[in-house]
């Protein structure tokens, strides 16, 4: 999707979202919220990530006749 | 080119530090994004090296079967030191050891038979 540069950034704005949302959901108690928009966080990078990946490796077997 | 490979491998390092200080899930994942944005950077130049090589050996007559298994050799070389780099960046060492040990003996495989033409070869010349 984000195709060059700006993948890096949209991956480090959201790690720093989430790592914000967990601090604030902690501070107004409410543990387990906190809990969940951290691993929300991390499922949705982790989507991203995979399709670039999978087109990483297409690439590479493309490239290199694999 | 070079140069901007170099910022945008030093622009990912540093975001890679505050994301690990923060939330340390995060750290792998721009890991392997500047990763991504690196290789598709030098993609170009990579098709082009491949070209070159092999129109030249093709120009000198000799057999390209066994430049092809090189150029995958290389391949497998590159994915295998990636995905290593990465669990050891993670942290695990332990996986990435045992990804490397996957990836050398698909080398050992690759090669198998470029080992046996070659010696064959010799045992024909010997008398």
């Amino acid at each position: 999707m984000g195709s060059g540069v700006d993948l890096i950034f949209k991956i480090a704005a959201i790690g720093i979202i989430t790592a914000l949302l967990h601090i604030i959901l902690k501070n107004s108690q409410r543990e387990e919220l906190a809990l969940m928009t951290s691993i929300a966080g991390v499922v949705v990078v982790v989507f991203m990530l995979m399709y670039e990946i999978s087109t990483l490796f297409d690439t590479i077997k493309s490239l290199f006749g694999l | 080119m070079i140069v901007k490979i170099i910022a945008i491998a030093m622009a990912g390092a540093i975001l890679n530090v505050i994301v690990r200080q923060h939330k340390s899930e995060f750290s792998f994942a721009v890991a392997i994004a500047t990763g991504i944005v690196i290789f598709s950077l030098i993609k170009d130049d990579v098709l082009s090296v491949i070209s070159l090589t092999k129109d030249y050996i093709e120009s000198l007559g000799l057999e390209t079967k066994y430049i092809a298994t090189l150029f995958k050799i290389i391949a497998v070389a590159y994915l295998t030191q990636y995905g290593a780099s990465i669990c050891e960046d993670v942290g695990e060492k332990s996986i990435a050891m045992k990804v490397e040990l996957a990836g050398r003996l698909t080398i050992i495989i690759m090669t198998a038979p470029i080992i046996f033409a070659v010696i064959n070869l010799i045992m024909g010349i010997l008398p």
